[in-house]
């Protein structure tokens, strides 16, 4: 009896950290952690210290429409500048196409995401820079214009629309190289404010991987995007000769977003990069990176370039691009959930000189003030008559100081 | 002029009159009785409903840092023990011998709680604030007081404002949807009056006032307490390097930020933005000359 119940309390001697956490491995991070000598707790009973965001699949599937409608702008825009101008037309097409039905889902999904969605409009009241969220609600909205009229031309050229009629009149009126060219620019600004509105939170995994989020969506965006124009190109049939002019496009995509995640795994505290490689959400990782990375860049090379069988291939790396763009805004958004939930985590990318050592406390604020009782009082070393002398010298608990509280020689009193 | 608050934890008892008194005056809904079963804080956390939360920590003997420590041994009243002896020792458990009927015994332990440590925390109303910056509607502002108010008004729920404050103050109110934190009693303030939690403050650990006063009175009594021995006392939230800057609520610890649930230097989350974008600049200008390229080149 007497064992269990001291055991069951020998455990709770520790460190008033998190509870939870064995005490062999909580020696081992503290020795990586380089604390100093005095620090005793780790954390407020591993109780959260930040907040995390309530973004679910609405914000899930809007990073991954968005990236795919941002980086579909961003190449309809190059091929429609530095493309054939007869090969690469269905690049350009299917791009304004892809791109229109992401502007089009995007504000739905951020719509319902709002938790007053009847208020949406209250977005446009301001435009704040230092805001991602209120940039980034101006660029889907300018992004949202631009894909229109852009996209209503080629609404034109298809034939959808007779040109001789009013609203193709217009059509062709309103659009020209420079909206598509804005369309590009603004197409690359919504694939990157994404990551910047991660970046810029108290959220651990986002804040300390920092300015590797932003390059990490934006290739994602390009990647996807040129996934998606290739399985368009080749579910509708376009000629094999012209199936392929995307792939580079494609694997430079893909390089980059290797690059940006390798340089983001490397910068992240152990405690963060933690959530990444043992958590519920690495398997998501991998999903991203085998399957969107890894998988098509190797398939790639494996896969036939002609005839049907090419052209299957190319389905299934676009596929495949697509489902791991999905899986990696999924997993940076949920484990970057989970370590908002994780003080240590947290702690570890908020530590800093701050405050100085309690030596250099001392310093600061007893500078010049060696008595700070004024002319003809003494401090408590010369005149042993406070709490903590009294109990200790003579042991006689309990006893308060004598004389009046309000007596200049109760050092409280100058300050209460 | 802007108003704060200085919050004392040498002189918190613990009691949460202002976890009480502001849930009053706010009107504010009961969290229910969700026990933590950490200690006597079964509040847990700042949030849409809970704009004080009192902190316990408690310090083991073994931890306690007293200040005369070094020079007087610290002595323990005899406690009666299972073999006799009296168990003195830093760490140690205390046992207590309850005799039951037949001669069974029962023997209970207590850890050795050193010192109590109690805070109220409480939106710091930072002068560069994460949540005011972050928030895309406008609806959080800096009102007349100096205090960081969000107008309910306006607030649509975006949530943005949530993972964007380094301390995890404010929060989504999930029935009704809109940001809620600490008011500062903006509806006090203006009739001239101090918050509720400062006014129900027993012991005044909670003062609210002038900011430049509050830095001089917290500043003296640092001062005061290193010159008692208090040497571990310190001021979190002001005369700091920090990327929120001042604190308009800060306080006076006693332990590392951390054991209060608090960073040690936060960061301003909008000072990542410009970075971020300058990566996505950078990237788009890669990989738009690598496509432009590769599309160029395979003309023909």
């Amino acid at each position: 009896m007497l064992g269990l119940i001291s055991s069951l309390f020998a455990a709770q001697n520790g460190p008033v950290g998190s509870p939870a956490v064995p005490q062999e491995a909580r020696k081992g991070r503290r020795k990586k952690r380089n604390l100093s000598a005095q620090t005793e707790f780790t954390s407020y009973y591993g109780r959260p210290v930040v907040k995390k965001p309530h973004w679910v699949w609405p914000i899930w599937l809007y990073f991954w429409a968005g990236g795919i409608s941002s980086g579909a702008s961003a190449i309809a825009t190059l091929a429609h500048f530095y493309g054939d101008k007869d090969r690469d037309k269905s690049i350009v097409q299917a791009g304004r196409y892809i791109s229109m039905a992401g502007v089009i889902i995007s504000p739905v999904l951020l719509i319902i995401d709002l938790q007053r969605p009847e208020r949406f409009v209250n977005m446009l009241r301001v435009l704040k820079l230092r805001s991602p969220l209120s940039t980034g609600t101006w660029i889907l909205t300018s992004l949202g214009i631009l894909t229109g009229l852009n996209t209503a031309r080629q609404v034109v050229e298809d034939g959808l629309v007779p040109e001789n009629t009013l609203p193709g009149k217009l059509a062709l009126l309103s659009s020209n190289d420079v909206t598509q060219f804005l369309q590009g620019l603004d197409g690359m600004a919504l694939g990157t404010y994404t990551g910047v509105l991660l970046s810029a939170t108290a959220v651990p995994l986002w804040a300390n991987a920092d300015e590797a989020i932003a390059p990490l969506f934006l290739s994602s965006a390009f990647s996807t995007g040129a996934a998606a124009i290739s399985l368009a190109q080749a579910v509708s049939g376009v000629k094999a000769d012209d199936l392929h002019r995307l792939d580079p496009v494609e694997q430079y995509a893909i390089l980059a977003e290797l690059a940006s995640l390798g340089y983001a795994y490397f910068k992240l505290t152990p405690e963060v990069r933690k959530h990444v490689i043992a958590s519920p959400f690495t398997k998501s990782f991998l999903a991203a990176v085998w399957l969107g990375m890894l998988g098509p860049l190797i398939l790639k090379f494996i896969s036939p370039k002609k005839g049907l069988p090419g052209r299957l291939f190319a389905i299934i790396r676009s596929l495949m691009v697509l489902i791991g763009g999905f899986f990696l805004r999924y997993a940076v958004i949920e484990a970057g959930k989970a370590t908002a939930d994780d003080p240590d985590a947290y702690h570890s990318i908020t530590r800093g000189p701050a405050r100085g050592t309690p030596e250099e406390q001392a310093r600061k604020y007893s500078n010049g003030r060696e008595r700070p009782f004024g002319k003809g009082r003494s401090t408590p070393e010369q005149q042993p008559n406070s709490f903590q002398s009294n109990n200790h010298a003579d042991g006689n608990e309990g006893t308060l100081p004598q004389g009046n509280p309000q007596d200049s020689q109760y050092p409280g009193s100058q300050t209460r | 002029m802007a108003n704060g608050f200085f919050t004392d934890t040498t002189l918190c008892i613990g009691c949460k009159a202002c976890e009480v008194a502001c849930k009053q005056w706010n009107q504010l809904p009961a969290d229910g009785y969700a026990l933590t079963g950490m200690s006597y804080d079964n509040t847990g956390s700042l949030g849409a409903t809970t704009w004080r939360h009192v902190a316990f920590i408690e310090v083991p003997e073994s931890k306690k840092r007293l200040p005369m420590a070094s020079t007087a041994p610290v002595t323990q009243p005899p406690v009666p023990s299972a073999n006799g002896d009296n168990n003195t020792g830093p760490g140690a458990l205390k046992f207590l011998n309850i005799d039951g009927d037949g001669g069974a015994s029962l023997q209970i332990g207590f850890p050795d709680i050193g010192q109590w440590l109690m805070m109220s925390d409480v939106c710091k109303h930072c002068t560069n604030a994460g949540c005011l910056q972050a928030c895309p509607t406008g609806a959080i502002i800096r009102n007349e007081f100096g205090a960081v108010y969000v107008q309910p008004d306006i607030c649509n729920g975006c949530g943005y404002c949530v993972p964007s404050c380094p301390f995890g103050v404010v929060a989504l109110q999930h029935d009704d949807g809109r940001a809620y934190k600490c008011t500062l009693c903006y509806d006090r303030q203006k009739d001239g009056l101090e918050p509720a939690c400062a006014k129900a403050c027993p012991t005044d650990s909670i003062i609210f006032g002038n900011l430049d006063d509050l830095k001089m009175r917290a500043r003296q009594r640092v001062a005061d307490l290193h010159s008692r021995g208090e040497t571990d006392a310190y001021l979190y939230g002001v005369d700091e390097n920090t990327e929120v800057g001042d604190l308009n609520a800060f306080f006076l610890l006693k332990a590392e930020p951390e054991a209060y649930g608090l960073p040690q230097a936060p960061t301003l989350p909008q000072n990542r933005v410009g970075r971020g974008y300058l990566a996505g600049l950078a990237m788009a200008a890669v990989l738009s000359v690598f496509s432009a390229i590769s599309l160029r080149r395979s003309q023909h």
